[in-house]
């Protein structure tokens, strides 16, 4: 079944590592001196292969998305596909010319919120991040495309997360996600020791409870934590406990979801920048289908069997149940041997 | 911009803002916490990879429903929940109000 459940089997695309800021807990390290982009009939061609491997989600991440030119064409054709569009966004670019572009082809658009204006400033090295970004605010209410915040959950501040959520109701928000900081791309470098630890974790969890219960249906709270013993129930959540003779005929996304699209075409299972050992190849050098196939046939076997490695250890009995599964596998793959 | 990130817990903070008390619940009572809502079967389900929203909420409405009851002998709100699926096949986790006395060790 994967991670992101049954109803959304997603391909993520990340179209440019462009970005107008440097973010310090950036996954893809992108900057303003990134220039490459992908092109639009390679994307689109992934789009329409992964389609017909059943992904139904089409989330375009970066760098900025907004910095992509041909962002409304890819989206249009995500859609003409039968896919939902997402796009994760910093928010500063959301001008009336580029809401007006993006309406009718984004299902949800996604803005980055790191706490109160002064924590998210300093995690996105820019004085003027949380001012620009809510300023388009209204300009994003008036386009009617539905919108939610992504909260990057710290060592540090889950006291502001009340905050937050206060802020994404008042702004009118559909969503409010809380993805703990993993210490990859710029994170690594900028932000060691500050990932939550198991006890962060496990409070974090408890105030989430606290606030669903609190903004009831106004506002989806989305927590990226699993609970161990959910997991020992339903082991095909993270692709495990099922026999490898069955899949041999699923769909694609069956059996990796999400999918990514890194900036440069390399595609990956399940995260930007998952170990090179499980690598599907890169688009620039033969279709995503065509990369699909050799990959079952070549690395899927061994996929599975990281798997199922990865579900023997977040489904040990601990005291505190949550695990980032994520960071448990992409830790795993780096020093599993593939094949 | 200076990187310089804040060194005590969000958490800690959190419990000091809201109860007005430098305190901090270990592991050993938020084990126990957490023995009581696993006990009401609150389930986490699908997790999403960083940079990726969750559609979820797309799936139709959905509507919250709790109730709870004190628990005298650790001063903690025992937790009962009820899991409505709707008709998209979404399942929904109902809310809990969470409120503890901070029965951990000061100054921690």
């Amino acid at each position: 079944m994967g991670p992101t459940g049954n109803s959304y089997r997603v391909l993520q695309i990340h179209p440019t590592r462009r970005c107008n800021l440097r973010c310090l807990h950036c996954y893809s390290s992108s900057g303003p001196e990134e220039s490459s982009e992908l092109g639009l009939t390679l994307l689109c061609n992934a789009l329409t292969d992964a389609s017909k491997e059943k992904y139904t989600v089409a989330g375009i991440s970066g760098g900025e998305p907004l910095l992509y030119k041909p962002l409304r064409e890819l989206l249009e054709h995500a859609h003409q596909c039968g896919m939902i569009t997402t796009v994760t966004s910093n928010g500063m670019l959301l001008t009336e010319r580029r809401l007006e572009r993006l309406r009718g082809v984004v299902d949800l658009l996604a803005i980055s919120l790191d706490g109160g204006p002064a924590s998210h400033n300093r995690m996105r090295a820019s004085e003027r991040a949380f001012e620009m970004m809510a300023a388009r605010l209204e300009g994003v209410r008036q386009s009617g495309i539905p919108f939610g915040f992504i909260f990057t959950l710290t060592q540090h501040n889950l006291h502001e997360l009340d905050w937050v959520a206060n802020f994404a109701l008042e702004q009118g928000a559909k969503l409010l996600q809380i993805h703990p900081l993993e210490e990859v791309g710029r994170a690594n470098t900028f932000l060691p020791g500050v990932r939550p630890d198991k006890i962060e974790l496990a409070y974090a969890y408890l105030e989430t409870q606290r606030i669903r219960s609190i903004v009831g249906d106004r506002l989806y709270v989305q927590l990226d934590l699993v609970n161990r013993k959910f997991l020992q129930a339903h082991p095909g959540h993270i692709f495990a406990g099922t026999s490898f003779s069955e899949e041999a005929n699923s769909p694609l996304a069956d059996i990796v979801s999400p999918l990514v699209i890194e900036a440069d075409g390399t595609l990956v299972p399940l995260q930007h920048g998952f170990s090179r050992a499980y690598v599907f190849g890169n688009l620039h050098n033969a279709s995503l289908r065509e990369l699909a196939l050799a990959w079952r046939w070549e690395r899927y076997q061994s996929f599975r069997a990281l798997c199922e490695r990865v579900f023997e250890e977040v489904t040990v009995p601990a005291d505190l149940p949550f695990a980032n599964w994520y960071e448990v596998i992409a830790r795993r793959a780096e020093h599993a041997p593939a094949g | 911009m200076s990187s310089e990130a804040p060194q005590e817990r969000g958490s800690r903070k959190m419990i000091e803002e809201r109860f007005g008390v430098k305190a901090f619940i270990g592991e050993n009572e938020l084990t126990e916490l957490l023995k009581i809502v696993e006990q009401e079967g609150i389930e986490l389900g699908n997790i999403l990879v960083r940079g990726q929203p969750a559609p979820d909420w797309m799936s139709g409405t959905f509507k919250v429903q709790l109730e709870r009851a004190a628990d005298p002998v650790l001063s903690l709100i025992k937790l009962r929940y009820r899991c409505d699926v709707f008709p998209y096949g979404v399942p929904v986790i109902n809310g809990v109000l969470v409120n503890f006395e901070t029965a951990g060790q000061p100054g921690r």
